[in-house]
């Protein structure tokens, strides 16, 4: 999906100016303790439920529900998560198998609170909102912006 | 806590084909009381039912006789006592349907009798909360349907009536002689207008506006800004009627000469004129020798794709004015739509001479000594006229009056693709939007002339009152409860639900951490438990629908199943009450026969139904699923029927992924009066089975 900045950020009119100055390919840079406003935001996909509590909270949208679902991560959902009705298409799926699931099965538009979580890290401004809702610790925080990415993505988005 | 069972033989009729003592023996095995009787609708069957709930100490009851849509009402009413009820559709479900196969019509019974207890064991009393309603009446617009509706209601109840402009009557102030019938509206008009005005129980603000809503059905708060030095006022009321009404929209083709020259007119304009008995060309001032009236502007394009409906009659009743005056009248029209007595209209117009062009007008030029030029096809000769008419008048598109969308945002209703206010259900509801409390009437819905504004207005204003006076039903508050611990605050539930009835409150829990939680607000929820199928966490659950009543349903009746040696494939249906149990019922009472292997696990709406309910069924061993539901544009809840769709062709995507034949599950979207469809789909589901054979997972 192609993605048109209508009015650019203030973080994209940064990353341009870095990739202006740029004479080579960075690398994963440490951001400094106490900091705010860079990092990563890394997302696990077997603990994460899809249900889409983040995206909700991120004004960016660097954090949205794609429509695909995973039944291979599904399949390594904690038993004893507190999503009971995940925990419960889990177990339903685990005893109705015949084969295993390959491929992510598409989420028809319109039906909420279930996909795959996509991240945009050339959008996310480490606000951490993501990280704070997320019940499931599926979604962690780590002290380096990693440029590398960063830039892979919008090299790709363009 | 007992729970009992009271079985129905329909006047000894159904006895040859269930037997009714084999049924008993296996009830009794499963130490529930039993009785059964033969005429369950008659006053005299109501008073054994109710000795046997007495002498039995029955707290909740399982009926086993004809369909609830005969007899729930009735025995709600006469068995107070009892906490909660289950039916068993014997009749119409099992013993017409399946007449030829005594055998499996017994086996049937007993089967969805003991799901219907096991049920009944699980299924909590629902709170018998009920909820205060302010008696008053807020009407917003105060046109002819606003007026109409505060007339009727004040003789009741408080009325609140809003116009946005300086004067009462709406679109009627600009009007002269109306249809049918030529009577001068401006009378009548004053008359209402004086009714009103001296009425005690009305109260009239004019030059007002709302700024804000707050509050439930039965009890909202609104903010108004009223004239008098720019303050605000805060009144109180129980349920509103939206009366907005609307407009005629400005065309928006440049190429009409509208806002070119000023002798372009609109329809609105003409009546004005007419009103006032003097039609004139703006830029002379002279009397017009012709006039072309140019109707489906802006209208049955793909802008505006509907027919506005009023524009051809009162256009024609327009020409006829000004024949009688003397002004040669032309109308270029698409197709003459003026319904029921209105054709004499037409007639009339005919034999007057006015003259008609079948051709939508495409452009009309402006000469150098600013006179008129209008090319036209006649579409039904292909012949092209250039016409020179005094001056041209243009029917455009009624549209729903200004800042009606605005109100309807803050209301919480939703809009049509034609951005008119939505009703509920046009079937069995009109007049009642998606909020409960809340009515609709007049042209805020769709067009209508004066009499049709009236009549809906009067519906409204009945519809109000009723909900005034009954107040909330307790069986309406069978909504959804939110398990805090286990909400995540997704919100998801808040985005599915149609009716603005969940809410996100923020809490501050322990740790000083802010957290967010779903809320129900009861009074304007529906019950569809849309909801509770999209909730990742399960933490929103349906009253009486909730997981564990759905789960025990569909276990109990796989194990009822085996018990009875069932040995024909099982298929389970799960249905919605509306169309979808009810087309059932109708198919019994049709008298179609279809294979007795069908369960029906009934569900308020299909959107209740979510993956993991599908699943449990393939899980506990049925061969097919079925879900039986309204069609998706006539959903009763707006939504259910369509997200229904989606969950189906979800999980079928999910049980191809695992190997798992996706063809046993199928859907059929039907009205109750399609009882075929039904029929059909449990036809080919069957055909499905023999084709894959029995579920692996039996």
């Amino acid at each position: 999906m192609s993605i048109t900045w209508v009015e650019k950020t203030k973080r994209r009119y940064l990353l341009e100016l870095i990739r202006k100055l740029a004479v080579k390919t960075p690398e994963i840079i440490p951001v400094p303790e106490e900091l705010h406003g860079f990092g990563t935001v890394v997302h696990d996909a077997d603990k994460c439920i899809a249900c889409g509590s983040c995206t909700r909270m991120c004004e960016d949208e660097a954090i949205t529900l794609e429509g695909t679902f995973d039944l291979k991560s599904l399949e390594k959902l904690p038993k004893d998560t507190n999503a009971k009705n995940r925990a419960l298409l889990a177990e339903f799926i685990a005893k109705l198998k015949r084969k295993e699931p390959e491929n992510p099965v598409p989420v028809p538009e319109g039906l909420l609170g279930i996909g795959t979580i996509g991240l945009k890290l050339s959008r996310c401004i480490a606000c951490k909102e993501c990280v704070r809702i997320c019940e499931y610790e599926a979604l962690s925080f780590k002290e380096e912006w990693n440029l590398k990415d960063i830039f892979a993505e919008i090299q790709e988005e363009s | 806590m007992v729970v009992g069972v009271v079985i129905c033989d329909c006047g000894e009729k159904l006895g040859n084909i269930i037997k009714y003592d084999k049924v008993i023996n296996a009830i009794q095995e499963l130490k529930a009381p039993i009785k059964k009787i033969s005429n369950l609708c008659l006053a005299a069957g109501i008073e054994e039912i109710k000795k046997f709930v007495e002498s039995e100490s029955i707290d909740k009851l399982v009926v086993g006789a004809c369909t609830p849509k005969f007899i729930e009402y009735t025995l709600r009413q006469a068995l107070s006592t009892v906490l909660e009820f289950e039916f068993v559709i014997l009749r119409e479900h099992i013993a017409w349907p399946n007449k030829a196969e005594p055998e499996k019509a017994t086996k049937k019974a007993i089967i969805l009798l003991k799901t219907a207890i096991a049920a009944l064991e699980v299924k909590a009393k629902i709170d018998q909360e009920k909820y205060e309603v302010d008696q008053s009446v807020l009407i917003i617009g105060g046109g002819v349907a606003g007026i109409q509706a505060a007339l009727d209601l004040a003789a009741n109840v408080k009325v609140y009536l809003i116009e946005k402009d300086e004067n009462l009557g709406g679109n009627l102030r600009n009007m002269g002689k109306v249809f049918p019938g030529d009577f001068l509206i401006q009378e009548i008009l004053q008359d209402k207008i004086k009714q009103l005005e001296s009425n005690s129980n009305i109260t009239v603000y004019k030059n007002t506006k709302i700024v804000d809503i707050y509050g439930n059905p039965g009890s909202y708060e609104i903010t108004l800004e009223t004239p008098s030095a720019n303050s605000t006022e805060i009144i109180k009321t129980g349920a509103i009627i939206v009366a907005t009404g609307i407009e005629e929209s400005k065309p928006y083709h440049l190429d009409l000469g509208y806002g070119k020259s000023q002798d372009v007119i609109l329809q609105t304009d003409l009546a004005r004129m007419l009103k006032d008995g003097k039609v004139v060309v703006p830029s002379t001032g002279k009397k017009p020798e012709s006039v072309l009236i140019g109707n489906c502007i802006n209208c049955r394009d793909e802008n505006h794709f509907y027919c506005s409906k009023i524009c051809c009659t009162y256009s024609i009743h327009h020409a006829i004015e000004l024949i009688e005056d003397g002004i040669e009248p032309i109308i270029c029209y698409m197709d003459i739509r003026t319904p029921y007595k209105y054709e004499n209209l037409y007639r009339e117009a005919r034999e007057k001479g006015v003259t008609f062009i079948r051709g939508k007008l495409q452009s009309v030029e402006v000469g150098p000594n600013n006179e008129l030029i209008v090319p036209v096809e006649n579409t039904l000769t292909n012949e092209i006229y250039e016409l020179s008419p005094d001056l041209v008048v243009l029917s455009s598109a009624l549209v729903p009056a200004a800042g009606s969308e605005k109100l309807a945002e803050m209301l919480g209703l939703n809009l049509k693709e034609s951005c008119f206010i939505s009703d509920l259900y046009s079937k069995t509801n009109p007049s009642q939007t998606t909020q409960r409390g809340i009515f609709l009437a007049g042209s805020a819905f769709t067009p209508m002339s004066i009499q049709e504004s009236m009549s809906h207005a009067s519906a409204a204003a009945v519809k109000a009152l009723k909900f005034l006076r009954e107040g909330m039903l307790t069986r309406d508050l069978l909504v959804p409860t939110i398990d805090e611990d286990l909400c995540n605050g997704c919100a998801t539930c808040r985005d599915t639900c149609q009716f603005n009835a969940i809410t996100m409150i923020v809490q501050t829990n322990t740790d000083t951490e802010i957290v967010q939680k779903a809320s129900v607000d009861p009074t304007k929820c529906r019950g569809c438990g849309t909801c509770s199928a999209v909730c990742p966490t399960g933490a929103t659950q349906l009253a009486n629908y909730q997981r564990g009543v759905i789960f025990t349903k569909i276990e109990t009746m796989m194990k009822a199943i085996k018990a009875e040696k069932w040995e024909e494939p099982v298929i389970l249906a799960l249905t919605c009450e509306e169309c979808g149990s009810c087309g059932v019922d109708i198919a019994g009472l049709a008298g179609f026969e279809y294979p007795a292997n069908v369960f029906t696990i009934d569900v308020p709406c299909a959107g209740r139904i979510g993956v993991i309910d599908i699943l449990k069924a393939f899980v506990e061993g049925a061969d097919a699923v079925l879900i039986v539901q309204c069609p998706e544009k006539s959903c009763h809840y707006m939504f259910g029927s369509h997200n229904a769709n989606l969950v189906v062709q979800f999980t079928k995507d999910i049980l191809t992924e695992i190997g798992f034949e996706s063809s046993r599950l199928a859907n059929v979207e039907m009205v109750s009066s399609d009882p075929d469809k039904y029929v059909k789909a449990i036809q080919d589901l069957n055909k499905v089975i023999e084709e894959v054979g029995s579920n692996p997972n039996k």
